[in-house]
């Protein structure tokens, strides 16, 4: 067998044996209506596919997206030029420290006073909680860039172009994409405490919100599992752009 | 020739590629100020293969680095027939003694990124990397990347880089350390090669005593804490180079006077340490 189905089958063999004993589990004794078994967890989600869920979906998913996308825009140049210049890392330096450990959903309710119960509040609460990781991972990639490359660019003539754009971003990519991705993961997250606390009228957050209210089972474990790959293909988006130039990545980032 | 067969190298006429004056180095670490330089004058002529030994942290690299213009000294001046050297440039082409290949580019892609900075075209710039990895040994593994190959292969590919540059002094801090016995003569006999075509001057780094008088018109040893010179040794060997040259008698006299010069160091540096063990060191090394 070839290494790229073994790497396949593996995991897959995995995933049949937990499911399969959990399902047993649920044949042999008897869980409560709130426990599904895997079949029924997929049968709920078969049954929600329909052009409201779509809607939650899609409104859930540009809702992260946005709040992503400016983390990152902001990030990726800020920390940048806070690792490059040292007065400006000496200006943020507090205000990181301040704010990096900081609760960031625990803003919201403020953010809702200035914003309004609207998707300005919601996306904006996304993105500051995003920018954190991203900033931190930009921050330590540029610091870390061996200064050897930085030598070789000055001993080859290197122009202030080349050195940036040959050199210095391809030496901080993997560190990028490693932020970017944990970037990813808490942009979810945060998308659905700020459609839960948020009041957001649409969304996946609102659609197990309602399922809770109402004891839906069903429309929760459907929501969860939408929750789960919209997160698996924002990833699996990234880990593409990733497949395209292997040692641009190096082994930072898993394949 | 009587022993001891060597001269020093100072009185010679041809024009100086490389001149380093009283430089000094002191960094500053935990808020002391350690000096790794003592003052170093060295003026190395024009096509000459100079090799430096010293035991490890004496400041080998640190001079190489000033030599190069990727650090400055404290005090003094390093100057070739262009001026003041106050930074890197193509002229004096370094390799490190770590791996620096970017490791998200391919081998001949790294090799041709030296030349497209310098200015050559494209397809040319591919070609000529291409010779050059042959040359280096690397003919096949043009199109890996840098964490497929050895780290003796990399250092070679790093030196294929270097050599693109085509520059009048060439400096090495130990690139053959991490080769195998064949492999390594086959590179020495290359540089000597390149030298020969090239005229180029060389001043190459190494703990090896034997590789240093092999490839040296003139072995500079260091002495440590501060680093400063502690022989400055031009053995008249039979030349062309092959490595037969190794079992001449100049060969050992020379190779002799060297490693003595850093014995004596070394127990100077130990006290405790007894004649014997350094003379186990000395049978050991020339084992
Ligand atoms: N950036 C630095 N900051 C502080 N001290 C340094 C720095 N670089 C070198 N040194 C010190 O200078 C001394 C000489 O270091 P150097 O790297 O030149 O030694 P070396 O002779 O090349 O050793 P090796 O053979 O192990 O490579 C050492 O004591 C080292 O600790
Ligand atoms: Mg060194």
């Amino acid at each position: 067998m070839s290494d790229s189905v073994l790497r396949w089958t593996r995991p897959l063999a995995a995933l049949v044996v937990i499911f399969g004993l959990w399902q047993l589990a649920g044949r042999v004794w008897t869980f409560p209506g709130y426990l599904f078994t895997p079949g029924e967890i997929a049968r709920a989600w078969f049954a929600s596919l329909d052009p409201e869920t779509g809607s939650a979906v899609l409104a859930t998913t540009l809702r992260a997206v946005a709040g992503f996308l400016i983390a990152t825009a902001v990030a990726l140049p800020v920390a940048t030029v806070a690792a490059l210049v040292r007065p400006v890392e000496r200006i943020l330096e507090p205000y990181i420290g301040f704010f990096f450990a900081l609760p960031k959903i625990s803003l919201l309710p403020l953010l809702v006073v200035w914003l309004g119960y609207s998707d300005s509040a919601r996306i904006t609460m996304i993105a500051v909680s995003a920018f954190f990781p991203i900033f931190v991972y930009m921050f330590a990639g540029v610091r870390g860039i061996n200064p050897g490359y930085l030598k070789v660019a000055s001993n080859v003539g290197a122009s202030r172009r080349e050195r940036f754009l040959h050199v210095v971003l391809p030496a901080v990519a993997p560190m990028a994409m490693a932020g970017v991705r944990i970037g990813v993961a808490i942009s979810l997250i945060v998308t659905f405490a700020a459609e839960v606390v948020g009041q957001s009228p649409n969304g996946l957050g609102r659609l197990i919100q309602d399922g809770f209210s109402a004891l839906d089972y069903d429309q929760m474990y459907a929501g969860i599992v939408m929750f789960a790959l919209i997160g698996l293909g924002l990833d699996m988006l990234l880990r593409l752009m990733t497949r395209r130039s292997p040692g641009l990545w190096g082994e930072g980032v898993p394949a | 020739m009587t022993s001891p067969s060597h001269v020093m190298s100072t009185t010679t006429v041809q024009p100086t590629a490389l001149r380093v004056e009283e430089v000094t180095r002191t960094f500053r670490r935990k808020g002391r100020n350690v000096q790794a330089l003592a003052p170093v004058s060295l003026s190395i002529p024009s096509g000459q293969f100079l090799t430096i030994v010293g035991p490890s942290g004496c400041g080998k690299s640190t001079l190489l680095q000033i030599m190069g213009g990727f650090d400055t000294p404290s005090t003094g001046t390093v100057t070739t027939p262009a001026g003041p050297v106050t930074g890197p440039s193509r002229d004096i082409g370094m390799v490190f003694q770590r791996a620096t290949l970017f490791p998200w580019w391919t081998v001949e892609k790294n090799v041709a990124w030296a030349l497209r900075c310098g200015g050559t075209g494209r397809r040319e710039a591919l070609q000529r990397s291409r010779e050059l990895l042959d040359l280096v040994g690397l003919g096949g593994f043009e199109t890996a990347y840098p964490n497929e190959l050895s780290g003796g292969m990399q250092q070679r590919a790093a030196l294929a880089r270097t050599l693109s540059l085509e520059p009048s002094v060439l400096l090495m801090d130990e690139p053959f350390g991490a080769l195998d016995a064949q492999t390594r003569e086959l590179m020495q006999e290359e540089l000597i090669r390149i030298r020969q075509a090239a005229g180029t001057t060389i001043v190459f780094v190494t703990h090896d005593i034997r590789e240093a008088v092999f490839l040296g018109d003139r072995i500079v040893a260091l002495s440590g804490s501060p680093g400063s010179i502690a022989l400055d040794l031009a053995p008249d060997l039979p030349r062309p180079h092959t490595h037969e040259v190794m079992r001449t008698q100049e060969f050992l006299d020379a190779y002799e006077t060297v490693w003595a010069c850093i014995r004596d160091q070394a127990s100077a540096r130990e006290p405790g340490r007894s004649e014997r063990a350094a003379e186990q060191d000395d049978q050991g090394e020339s084992a």
